[in-house]
């Protein structure tokens, strides 16, 4: 498999799963069953329910997190990798132009307060700010986008991580949402070479949630919180147990890991999730989706893994031109941009 | 035998003490909490600097404590059972308490200002708000275990009344159902950690059902029972080991604001300490996050469990005096309730 093909497979996936799963946000898989679904799971793009703040949006439409994902791998290419300016000047770039409105008015409160640090906006002080740890802003948004730092660093798990503090400090000062962040961007590095197996990739993410932790100690604010490395270990268990039952493997996923908006919630039932499917994207994004909470980073980081890992060949050829189009994003330029990059 | 007074103020005792406790050492990580401190925190020690508590002084409850205090006042005052109108009573003179106003959370907050009638900017919810899947329902729901001794079902029904008022959600109160049951259980005659741990969950259970019959929104989160009996897992695996017990808990479970964290954690802990009231509230301290809740949590139920014996006569004495409490009325008050 060329990495051009991987690198494909990975935004498309990345795409899929964000779109597919913004629908679903914030219910429990019972309710995506009885109330979306009909009493079936969901398996493709549908309408916004009626309690979105959003309406009558093309099927297929993405959310912010692969918004941000795409403006960032956009500036990188720009920048020929990541640097920190190319990730703020995408953080900006989502907030300030017009066309991404529907973005913007969405965007995760992390996010929101590091734009404003950026652009030197004063925010009403709490007590909060004064505390010598952050517990507020473990928020998964820092993961939903550093996906990205594994494309441009294929096989360099090292750069990977170092890439994924640079880029997402800037928004996400704590080392939890850091950690989150690193685990996913150093699995996405190790899956982008050929013969990696559905262990290395996990393995990937355990030493990538761990040693970004011990990085991020040394530059971020501190964090108290569940472990993600510890958390992997246990959402791999039951993705294994669970591999042959769909809905048991949601439901022990949700119930135990969780797919909240905290990283230490999404990350590991993402690495859970990818391996009941075996690696399989589409069936990766299935379960993702339809464990709910917060589906559409949960959706993006299934799809961006697994998509990493099958490559293009294994996700139905309908989605690319339906993505590219809805968004009006050169996804497949994107692509290419990327592989001469790291070729 | 412990008498019924005596498990009574056990409960008073185990949750004040917790949460006095766990106040100095709440937010932190565990690493910063032995840090800051210099070991680990297992006495009533002066607030950090960063905590905004204005006036607080060593042995000074927090939110964690006093709504329970104040609900268990309005029910002795009124001479009432549970209801809707002591929930809210207990709720309102809590809220314009200057000390506890300063720890009030979002979810009460919204609830106190509906109740006043002032003017709130209704904004359109989703059907699930899983921001509010919060452990203030736990926090508070040990008190009403000390007026149901062994009345599981009781302790869960009056559980709900009070906490639907300010969390009504499936979860957080499935939550707050796990520690008023386990309080209640912790009354029987010889009774072990393991039977209360027992009514835990099945509290957790029934709770969870119970509030879907009486309308609480639906949520997205962890499953309270299930995390409990992982959490307990975990606790059994590392008795008589504390530090590997705290840490495992709290790197895998969580210690957090979620319910579905901070109350299996608790469970965890007393699992872990093997029901010893003073061991699991220091555990609970020292776990990082939101440990004073936690420790007040755990706190109502091993002090019940063990009795006012289990605590030094000086902590009552500091909590009595530095809170305006006479937590040994109220014990005799709570009995000849019930």
């Amino acid at each position: 498999m060329t990495k051009y093909d991987k690198i494909l497979g990975a935004i498309v996936g990345a795409a899929i799963g964000n779109a597919m799963g913004a629908p679903l946000e914030t219910r429990p898989p019972y309710l995506i069953k009885e109330e979306l679904g009909k009493g079936e799971f969901i398996n493709d793009y549908i309408e916004m329910p009626y309690d979105s703040p959003l309406q009558n949006i093309p099927l297929g439409t993405v959310s912010y997190d692969f918004a941000i994902s795409y403006l960032s791998m956009v500036e990188f290419v720009k920048a020929g990798g990541v640097t920190k300016q190319a990730a703020i000047n995408a953080l900006l770039e989502l907030k300030n132009n017009r066309k991404y409105e529907i973005y913007s008015s969405r965007i995760d409160t992390a996010s929101a307060v590091g734009i404003d640090n950026i652009e030197g906006v004063e925010r009403e002080r709490t007590p909060y700010d004064d505390l010598p740890v952050d517990n507020r802003y473990l928020t998964n948004s820092a993961s939903a986008k550093a996906w990205s730092c594994g494309l441009l660093n294929p096989g360099n798990m090292k750069k990977a991580i170092d890439d994924a503090i640079l880029m997402c400090k800037p928004a996400h000062d704590n080392v939890i949402a850091l950690s989150g962040a690193t685990s996913i961007a150093a699995a996405i590095s190790v899956a982008m070479t050929n013969g990696a197996t559905i262990s290395d990739v996990v393995e990937a993410g355990i030493i990538g949630a761990k040693q970004g932790y011990k990085k991020a100690m040394l530059v971020a604010k501190p964090a108290a919180g569940a472990s993600i490395e510890e958390r992997i270990k246990l959402a791999v268990a039951i993705g294994v147990k669970y591999s042959n039952d769909f809905e048991k493997c949601i439901i022990e996923m949700t119930d135990l890991i969780g797919t909240g908006i905290n990283a230490n919630e999404t990350v590991p039932s993402v690495f859970g999730f990818f391996v009941a499917a075996k690696g399989d994207v589409m069936k990766t994004i299935y379960l993702a989706i339809n464990a709910g909470n917060d589906s559409d980073a949960t959706g993006i980081l299934a799809g961006a893994l697994s998509g990493t890992f099958k490559g293009i060949n294994n996700i139905p050829d309908v989605h690319l031109p339906l993505l590219s189009s809805v968004n009006d994003m050169d996804i497949e330029q994107l692509a290419k941009e990327i592989s001469i990059i790291v070729e | 035998m412990i008498t019924l007074k005596d498990k009574i103020l056990g409960g008073l005792l185990g949750a004040s003490i917790g949460d006095s406790m766990g106040a100095a050492t709440e937010f932190m990580t565990i690493e910063q909490i032995k840090e800051w401190f210099g070991g680990r925190v297992t006495t009533f020690v002066d607030l950090p600097d960063h905590i905004w508590l204005k006036d607080s002084t060593k042995g000074m409850v927090t939110d964690d404590f006093s709504i329970g205090y104040y609900t268990a006042k309005s029910m002795i005052e009124k001479n009432k059972k549970m209801c809707d109108e002591v929930a809210l009573d207990a709720l309102v003179k809590w809220s314009s308490h200057p000390l506890y106003s300063q720890c009030v959370g979002p979810t009460t907050k919204l609830t106190i200002a509906r109740l006043k009638g002032e003017e709130i900017q209704e904004k359109k919810e989703r059907l699930c708000m899983n921001q509010r899947v919060t452990n203030g329902g736990g926090m508070k729901s040990g008190i009403v275990g000390l007026f149901n001794p062994n009345d599981i079902d009781g302790a869960i029904e009056d559980a709900l009344t009070m906490c639907h008022i300010t969390h009504n959600n499936t979860i957080a109160l499935s939550a707050a159902c796990a520690i008023a049951a386990a309080t209640a259980k912790a009354f029987g005659d010889n009774v072990s950690y393991l039977e209360v741990i027992e009514a835990g969950i099945y509290g957790a259970e029934k709770g969870f059902s119970r509030a879907v019959e009486i309308g609480a929104k639906p949520v997205a989160g962890g499953n309270v029972s299930k995390k409990i009996a992982l959490a307990v897992e975990m606790g059994m695996r590392y008795q008589d080991d504390f530090e590997g017990a705290m840490k495992a808990i709290a790197k895998t479970i969580g210690c957090g604001l979620y319910a579905y964290e901070a109350v299996p954690a608790a469970f965890g802990f007393i699992a872990a300490c093997k029901g010893q009231a003073l061991e699991t509230i220091h555990m609970a301290v020292n776990c990082g996050d939101d440990t004073d809740t936690v420790a007040c949590m755990a706190g109502y139920i091993v002090g019940a469990m063990n009795g006012a014996d289990a605590f030094p006569k000086k902590y009552l004495d500091l909590i009595n005096s530095a809170n305006g409490y006479d937590l040994e009325k109220m014990s005799a008050d709570i009995e000849t309730m019930i």
